[in-house]
């Protein structure tokens, strides 16, 4: 199993015969007025190894590249994990709070013998803790 | 305790709700962070309007290869793996796609600890020995308000700083994993245009026919173009993936100041960079 430096680097060798490739195809197509036919034939045949030797390095360096992915992209969802627990973390802190406000008009409710004020802030505090 | 606050105390809470406001403007909220990673996050699901990838490459470059129609008949081009590759590349973009949506949830407004509530629990009124007066309630809904973004800012910077230190080589090296999957595509429609250009000029060599040459130059140039049309849509992916890594860069460099004014810049820059990209 390679690595994805090892990957860039097929995929740079892939460039170099693609460029070697679209250069000799160039000149082919410039100049196919003007060459013998068996010249012509010997040139797309050498051009047609290039472009075969790109694509196997293309091709080669994807596989290094899918070998290796699942190991990062594994860890990238680790780090999303972390960061929803964090999220989380936050909204619990924000329960604890609404919980923590409606004790307090609760206990203001008491102080004031408000009735119904102790059934609203009841009824805000069971649903601070529901949520 | 509440009994020590009545009005001649109002001024100095006032004082205290300035000093808090002043911290406040130290500490912005992430507001860039999160333009950043929704530019990101929309680039990364743009990848379902691609319609050209592992598998059509490989039904064209079955038959752009096989020099012989006849031999074409029975061929078969078995493109099996390259339907997986296309699942595996969507559930890459998925996996940083919800990285960077993760992460504009807790740089962005969506996760407020809401300190609100207390200070909406205390209203103006004598409660027994207490007296609350309607400036005295006011200051402290206010401060509740101050105090909602002074603790959710200091507490995301700390987590945003955890996340970067921890993950940030991993996610750089993911990002070049996508990078090379769309060169190494992109490179491969090229090698078959250019083949495609090759067979377009024997074949033009091999007749004289003004209605054969016709057919040739019209069949070449349409799929030529189209082609073309799927690598600059390509191009286009790697140049945005280039500025969601960089900007993950940036932000990995500045952990330790998520709020200098440099950073802000840079970040909103990327986050309009990759909106161009997209839209050009």
């Amino acid at each position: 199993m390679g690595t994805v430096n090892d990957a860039a680097f097929a995929n740079k060798l892939g460039h170099f015969y693609q460029n070697m490739a679209d250069g000799m195809g160039q000149f082919i197509h410039t100049q196919i007025g003007t060459l013998p036919k068996d010249k012509v034939t010997s040139l797309t045949d050498q051009q047609n190894q290039l472009i075969n030797y790109a694509n196997m390095f293309f091709t080669l360096s994807d596989r290094i590249a899918f070998e290796e992915s699942e190991t990062y992209f594994k860890g990238i969802s680790d780090a999303t994990d972390d960061i929803d627990k964090a999220v989380k973390e936050i909204k619990d802190v924000n329960k604890a709070i609404n919980i923590a406000a409606g004790l307090i008009t609760l206990a203001a409710a008491i102080v004031t013998e408000n009735g119904s004020g102790i059934v609203s802030s009841l009824q805000t505090i069971a649903g601070a803790i529901k949520s | 305790m509440w009994n020590t606050y009545n009005m001649k105390n109002t001024p100095t809470v006032l004082c205290g709700l300035f000093f808090f406001s002043l911290l406040q403007v130290a500490c912005v909220p992430l507001k860039e962070v999160h333009a950043f990673t929704e530019s990101s996050v929309q680039t990364l699901e743009n990848d379902h309007q691609i319609d050209y990838k592992y598998a059509d490459y490989c039904w064209d470059s079955c038959y752009l290869f096989n020099t012989s129609g006849r031999q074409l008949a029975d061929f078969d081009c078995n493109c099996g793996q390259d339907e997986k590759y296309d699942s595996i590349v969507r559930k890459e973009y998925d996996v940083l796609s919800d990285y960077f949506t993760a992460l504009g949830k807790l740089a962005g407004a969506g996760s407020y600890f809401n300190f609100a509530p207390i200070g909406d629990a205390i209203q103006e009124g004598t409660y027994g020995n207490l007296t609350v007066t309607a400036n005295e309630a006011k200051v402290v809904n206010a401060l509740a308000t101050v105090a909602t973004d002074l603790f959710t800012t200091r507490y995301k910077s700390k987590k945003i700083k955890e996340i970067l230190e921890k993950y940030h080589d991993t996610v750089a090296i993911a990002m070049e994993i996508m990078q090379l999957h769309i060169d190494n595509l992109k490179s491969r429609i090229g090698l078959m245009r250019t083949k495609l250009q090759q067979r377009g000029d024997l074949l033009m060599a091999g007749t004289s026919a003004d209605g054969e040459k016709w057919g040739i130059v019209y069949t070449y140039k349409q799929k030529y173009k189209e082609l073309g049309r799927v690598m600059a849509t390509y191009d286009k992916r790697y140049q945005s993936l280039e500025k969601i890594k960089q900007g993950h860069q940036a932000l990995f460099e500045n952990v330790n100041d998520l709020h200098s004014e440099g950073l802000k810049k840079k970040i909103l820059g990327f986050a309009y960079d990759i909106i161009y990209i997209n839209n050009h």
